[in-house]
């Protein structure tokens, strides 16, 4: 792809920093997200639609595309005539809520390693400063809400993907990002695990050499003491699955190294 | 009448102009000085407290400047403060009976900010009136419609009469109502529903979607199907839900029937006699 200008996105040909000159168009199609990049005189424009199903391409196509309805553009006044355009994933916005596909059970003294799967968010910017555009989500999931009661708690995107005990069973998706959750009950009672609640603002992103996309290992305790408190440890590091990951995007929110910042209840619907 | 201008005369001409000029400096200074000292502490507190909280902290410092600001104004006119507040005991009196509604209004006021029902910002519905509080006052609670229009509410209808907030929590359900015809099967259309509910993004997923059977209708199957949204997307969901629910009802073939009436002609098994009648050609050509 010779628009493509750094190598940092080189592990895949759709992200990353490219060359559009004044007069060029590009569609990306990540996912049922689809969203056309025109770089006019001092300005760009973007349009985007949504396609049906979940398609599982991630790919991008230079000038030979159609032009999207007028009316889904959105214009972008920017003076500089550089053409770098950039696109960088992230992960979502809000906390992400999953479920086991059948209610999973840790006896006490036992751990579990799971692994959650997320759409990816992307973010359009121009010029080498990178002034942001605006953030496009490759899939938009479900909002739902999170917490003790309808009074309190945590609005957040239910993923429709369940959490899962293998990563083998996962489909590879170019536009996921997968989440190691392990989970670890020092408890003296049995933990059910019907929702995992992972706040993903917190975690960066990294992706691999065969293009999949990690993020950092999250960790819970469960224990006695205390009422049921969690201790939520975020990695820090690309976890060990991710062999050679380069991290892509810091965390959207500053992380703690090692914060117990939920009671166990709002992470996991018990 | 000279009476009462000998001593004026006199006052004025020891020195009582000046002491008025001061006394008026000194209000006006009073009011500048509570103004700017109440948009300081505004500033300061923005971000800190919400809306309401400023508000309510810009008046404190207000009114407190301004009734020092007045108290020293009367001293400077020689009245004495002491005798002052001795008659304004016997004015109340005689100013709250003369002024129960404004006194209850006021009281009413008192009680409205300590309980805290709602804040500036929120949106209220009292009794047939919804809209977002714009402030909240000593006598009265000033509301901006949906349509734009402004509404003073006295506190003290506020509160005698029932009040809902809907802006405390941050999520909100929405209660459709749905009928069906009897030849549809209750499990199916609960299906479909189910289906709608969980393609929509704006709707939650947790809180679960509540299904209900309400009961059997004159003419259809009365459900009712509860779904979630952040507060925010209230409206949004209410209207897309049942414009998928529509959408879907019609690609599944499931009827959503009009109020049906049966004409019974008094007798068990007798149908209602119908007699078929040439059309009229005068009155034809008429039409």
């Amino acid at each position: 792809m010779d628009r493509l200008l750094t190598a940092e996105a080189a592990l895949a040909d759709w992200y990353g920093e490219f060359e559009l000159p004044e007069g060029a168009v590009a569609e990306w199609r990540i996912g049922p997200a689809r969203f056309q990049v025109v770089h006019r005189f001092g300005e760009w424009r973007v349009s985007q639609q949504r396609d049906e199903g979940l398609p599982l391409h991630a790919e991008v196509a230079f000038d030979d595309v159609e032009p999207m309805p007028e009316d889904k553009v959105e214009r972008f006044v920017y003076a500089d005539q550089s053409g770098v355009f950039h696109v960088q994933p992230l992960l979502p916005d809000r906390s992400v809520v999953s479920r086991p596909a059948a209610p999973l059970f840790v006896p006490a003294g036992e751990a579990v390693r799971l692994y959650v799967t997320v759409p990816l968010w992307l973010q359009l910017s121009v010029g080498k400063q990178r002034k942001r555009l605006l953030e496009v989500p490759s899939y938009r999931p479900s909002d739902t809400w999170f917490g003790p009661t309808t009074m309190t708690g945590e609005l957040c995107y239910a993923l429709r993907s369940r959490c899962r005990l293998y990563l083998e069973d996962a489909e590879f998706v170019p536009y996921r990002a997968h989440i190691p959750v392990q989970i670890r009950n020092q408890a003296s009672k049995q933990l059910s695990l019907e929702r995992v609640c992972v706040p993903v603002r917190q975690l960066s992103l990294y992706v691999t050499r065969d293009g999949r996309f990690w993020t950092d290992e999250v960790g819970l305790e469960q224990r006695d003491e205390g009422g049921s408190l969690a201790a939520l440890r975020l990695g820090g590091k690309a976890p060990k699955e991710a062999v050679d990951a380069q991290r892509i995007a810091t965390s959207r929110d500053a992380p703690g190294r090692r914060t117990a910042i939920h009671a166990f209840s709002a992470l996991f619907n018990l | 009448m000279a009476d009462f201008w000998a001593p004026m005369g006199a006052f004025f001409s020891a020195g009582g102009w000046l002491n008025v000029l001061q006394a008026a400096l000194i209000l006006v200074l009073g009011l500048l000085l509570g103004r700017i000292l109440g948009s300081a502490v505004a500033r300061v507190l923005h971000g800190k407290l919400d809306a309401h909280g400023v508000m309510i902290a810009r008046r404190v410092v207000f009114y407190f400047i301004l009734g020092l600001a007045v108290a020293s104004a009367l001293h400077q006119l020689g009245f004495r403060l002491g005798v002052l507040l001795g008659a304004a005991g016997v004015v109340s009196v005689a100013l709250g009976f003369a002024s129960q509604t404004s006194v209850s209004n006021l009281i009413s006021g008192l009680f409205l900010v300590g309980e805290r029902p709602f804040g500036v910002g929120d949106v209220v519905r009292i009794g047939s009136t919804t809209g977002e509080v714009l402030s909240i006052d000593l006598l009265s609670v000033k509301l901006r419609t949906f349509d734009n229009l402004y509404v003073r509410i006295p506190n003290e209808t506020l509160i005698k009469s029932e009040m809902t907030n809907m802006s405390r929590f941050p999520i909100r359900r929405a209660d459709l109502q749905i009928g069906v015809a009897y030849k549809e099967s209750i499990k199916r259309v609960r299906e479909v529903l189910l289906e709608v509910a969980e393609r929509n993004p704006v709707c939650l997923e947790e809180p679960k979607p509540v299904f209900m059977v309400l009961g059997f209708g004159d003419s259809s199957i009365n459900l009712q199907f509860s779904v979630w949204a952040k507060r925010e997307n209230f409206l949004e969901l209410r209207n897309s839900m049942q414009e998928q629910i529509k959408e879907a009802f019609d690609e599944h073939g499931i009827e959503i029937p009009f109020p049906h009436l049966s004409l019974y002609a008094g007798s068990v098994t007798d149908p209602i006699p119908v007699r078929y009648v040439d059309p009229d050609p005068t009155t034809s050509d008429k039409l």
